[in-house]
């Protein structure tokens, strides 16, 4: 194929997903929208920022628009009102808004950590006037569901990369506050992560930050083989991971990011003030429970049923 | 040629058996042509399957420890995947060497059997992978991040290394030889049970079949009343029952035929009864016949004896007369022809009365009241043998001849005077025997004539019965003899007469 036909078609893919996006929020304007609180306001200077068509975006347009039924939903490469305050669905789509000028409010959600902050890093003056809701668990819940698992404290090692230093403070005040020991391992560069694993080995628990440094779909299986051969419990980043042969973990749906965005926004309508990024607040727990059995841990329901859902108290 | 001496093989082995035999073979055969295709099968596939089971056994275990080693190497941890590597070559004796490289090719593992194995099974190489679990690691910036229940990503993989596995060949030999050995001995077990229950399927066949061969030979012997047990199913069964009906069928039209054989005889007898009847009452009337025949004749030859012969004897004495008187009286010429036709009528009267004589002697044979059957005959003999260029007669007379008497004298008279005349006829013969015998020992009580002459003979087939040879037949009929003409051109001519001497036949029927 020739560079010429290879511009065409990419030019072609990029029209089709603007295309699709305005299809999208067509859809969802056309979708009845469901009664919302009381509390909830609509915003006609709220725009949502997507920039593609998937499975997974479609189902988070669809809820934000039953949460906002006046709000725009539009390509994220797409001019916005300089005002209005944007929700930017995913990496691409939050890289894309901080690249324009504007005097709204950044909102970015279903982002990691990582990723959010390496995008915020290289925005310039509009860094200030963005958060974010982070796509993976909370450390804090995460700390707080080993000690359910074990019933008591355990030491819980944490492998931080480049990507993720910043989240030391965070995680230490989660291990005060959960009373759970931490033992923070940093990955530089020319690390292996078996190395690393074979220092903790000690320790009963892995706590999974995702730091594609560190993990990756590359090692992810090594890492969990050496675990698992050391007898260590892995406590990782998402459901998929669960599966893949991790411990546990905490993970948030669709609905729940969008209850606390909801908020967010709420209370920025409210008081004006846009707080910092946090990790998600509403979630729920996957156990694998075979690996539990491997590792001679016995799960309760109230390991199972650790959850915070929206309105819960 | 050949044709035929192959039909000839073909009924010798095939037609001419019983159905047990033909079932065994039809059992047997395809057996042993099973028996001897496994057994062919097995020797030509052995090479290839001993070949198979290397490749299979060593595409296997290269895939297998390939599998195992993407951690070690990926993790470095070689020790530990060199001990797996090494307890495997331990216990499996098939494995004559075993080595991982990496993805540069440098020989990461090799353990190599201590046993002395050949390498000769050959080299089975898998390529190691690092495959990517499907989790999303956050990293990337180019789809938002979801750590709730989203669609997996697709697997990906790398390569990293490869295993090569060298086999030996020993042991899959030794497993194919086993395996040889094992279905040479399965068939030597089934084949013999096989042909056995052959056998008794056969034997089993076989029984309802005798049972209905033996039937049918039961049947055929006239055994209509046989009743068959029948207790098997399908075409047995109803071969059985057909047997059963046949012979009930059989049994009811013998029966019937009985009764109208038996009702046909019953009218057949009536039938000889009223034959009998009718051919005693033929014979009475033939008797009858002939005795009326021989009264007029007696009355006849009484007339001529009597009244011709008086009247002849009248003339010839008034003839005698008057040529006395002639003698007496002087000679002239009247006188002379007055003597002349005297000696005429007396020549005339003489001649008359032997004539007259002869006839009353043939017409009544009153010499069977004087001298008997046998002095008859001889009287009759002598009478005929006196004729000019007659032969030469002699009678052979044996026996109680003079017990005969009546209406089987007359018979028996007859009947030779019939035989010697048509002789003197017809035979030019220059001898004559004549044979009357009586038979009298218990019940075999007969009288035997016979008249025997040198003659001409004739052909029977050309020469018309005459009268007198019908007329002797029924005069053997009435006396229910039997009457035997031997002859032939220039044979000569033998009549044999059978005549029973039964009391009621010695004495006939009153006329």
């Amino acid at each position: 194929m020739s560079p010429s036909a290879i511009v065409h078609l990419q030019t072609r893919r990029r029209w089709l997903a603007r295309a699709g996006v305005l299809l999208m929020g067509m859809g969802a304007a056309a979708a009845r929208p469901a009664p919302l609180p009381a509390a909830t306001r609509d915003r006609r200077d709220l725009v949502i920022a997507v920039s593609d068509s998937g499975e997974s975006t479609r189902k988070v347009v669809t809820d934000l628009r039953r949460r906002f039924p006046r709000a725009q939903v539009s390509d994220a490469k797409a001019p916005a009102s300089r005002r209005a305050m944007v929700i930017a669905v995913g990496p691409v789509a939050l890289r894309a808004v901080m690249a324009e000028v504007g005097e709204g409010r950044v909102v970015s959600v279903f982002t990691s950590s990582q990723v959010y902050h390496s995008i915020i890093e290289t925005a310039g003056e509009r860094r200030s006037a963005a958060t974010a809701i982070y796509a993976e668990p909370s450390p804090a819940a995460q700390l707080r569901l080993v000690g359910m698992l074990f019933k008591r404290p355990v030491r819980t090692a944490v492998v931080l990369g480049g990507r993720t230093a910043f989240l030391e403070p965070s995680l230490q005040r989660a291990s005060a506050a959960t009373q759970m020991p931490l033992v923070v391992e940093n990955y530089g560069a020319g690390d292996s992560i078996n190395g690393i694993l074979s220092r903790t080995s000690d320790a009963p628990a892995i706590l999974a930050i995702p730091d594609s440094l560190v993990y990756n779909s590359e090692n992810l299986r090594t890492v969990l083989l050496t675990t698992y051969r050391n007898g260590q419990a892995v406590v990782g980043f998402s459901a998929a991971l669960v599966r893949a042969g991790a411990l546990a973990t905490t993970y948030s749906e669709v609905e729940e990011i969008n209850a606390q965005l909801e908020e967010l926004v709420n209370d920025y309508d409210g008081n004006g003030r846009l707080p910092e990024p946090q990790f998600p607040k509403y979630f729920r727990t996957l156990i694998n429970e075979d690996v539990a059995r491997s590792l001679n841990l016995v799960v309760d329901e109230i390991a199972r049923n650790f959850a915070y859902r929206p309105g819960q108290r | 040629m050949t044709s035929a001496i192959q039909k000839r093989v073909w009924a010798w082995s095939w037609k001419n058996r019983s159905i047990s035999w033909r079932l065994s073979v039809m059992a047997i055969i395809p057996l042993m042509l099973m028996a001897l295709g496994e057994l062919v099968y097995l020797l030509n596939s052995s090479p290839y399957e001993a070949r198979q089971d290397l490749r299979e056994h060593g595409e296997i275990l290269a895939a297998a420890v390939a599998e195992n080693s993407e951690y070690g190497l990926t993790s470095g941890n070689l020790k530990d995947l060199e001990r797996v590597v090494r307890s495997l070559v331990m216990a499996d004796n098939w494995i004559y060497k075993i080595e991982v490289l990496d993805a540069n090719g440098t020989l990461k593992v090799a353990v190599r059997s201590k046993e002395t194995r050949q390498s000769n099974g050959g080299v089975f190489g898998a390529r190691v992978y690092r495959r990517a679990l499907p989790v999303d690691d956050f990293g990337r910036d180019d789809a938002p991040h979801f750590t709730g229940e989203q669609q997996e990503r697709a697997e990906t993989t790398e390569m990293i290394g490869e295993v090569r596995v060298v086999l030996s060949q020993q042991q899959a030999e030794t497993k194919q030889q086993r395996r040889i050995l094992s279905q040479l001995f399965l068939l030597a077990v089934v084949v013999p049970t096989s042909v056995w229950v052959a056998t008794l399927l056969g034997k089993a066949l076989h029984r309802p079949m005798d049972i209905a061969i033996r039937a049918l030979r039961d049947i055929r012997g006239g055994d209509y009343a046989v009743q068959l047990d029948v207790d098997d199913g399908g075409e047995m069964g109803e071969l059985l029952d057909a047997i059963n009906e046949m012979s009930g069928s059989l049994d009811e039209a013998k029966r019937n035929l009985e009764r109208k054989v038996q009702a046909r005889t019953r009218d057949l007898e009536a039938s000889r009864n009223e034959a009998l009847k009718a051919d005693a009452e033929k014979r009475r009337l033939i008797q009858k016949v002939d005795s009326a025949v021989e009264d007029e004749r007696k009355s006849i030859a009484i007339e001529i004896h009597d009244e011709l012969n008086a009247a002849l004897l009248g003339a010839r004495y008034s003839s005698r007369r008057i040529l006395d008187m002639v003698a007496a009286s002087p000679a002239t010429a009247e006188s002379a022809v007055i003597r002349e036709s005297a000696e005429s009528i007396i020549k005339v009267t003489s001649e008359l009365y032997t004539s007259a004589r002869k006839i009353v002697r043939r017409l009544r044979p009153e010499v069977l009241d004087m001298l008997g059957l046998e002095g008859a005959v001889e009287e009759m003999l002598q009478t005929y043998e006196a004729a000019p260029g007659a032969p030469a007669f002699t009678l052979k007379a044996t026996g109680d001849v003079g017990q005969v008497e009546g209406a089987l004298a007359i018979a028996a008279y007859r009947l030779i005077q019939e035989c010697v005349s048509n002789v003197v006829k017809h035979a030019q013969a220059a001898e004559v025997i004549v044979m009357v015998q009586v038979r009298d020992q218990g019940d075999d009580r007969a009288l035997r004539l016979a008249v025997i002459d040198d003659g001409v003979g004739f052909d029977p087939d050309q020469v018309q019965e005459g009268i007198g040879l019908i007329g002797m037949k029924e005069r053997v009929y009435a006396f229910a003899g039997t009457l035997e003409l031997k002859t032939g051109p220039g044979a000569g001519t033998h009549v044999e007469i059978l005549l029973p001497l039964a009391p009621s036949d010695a004495k006939p029927h009153a006329i």
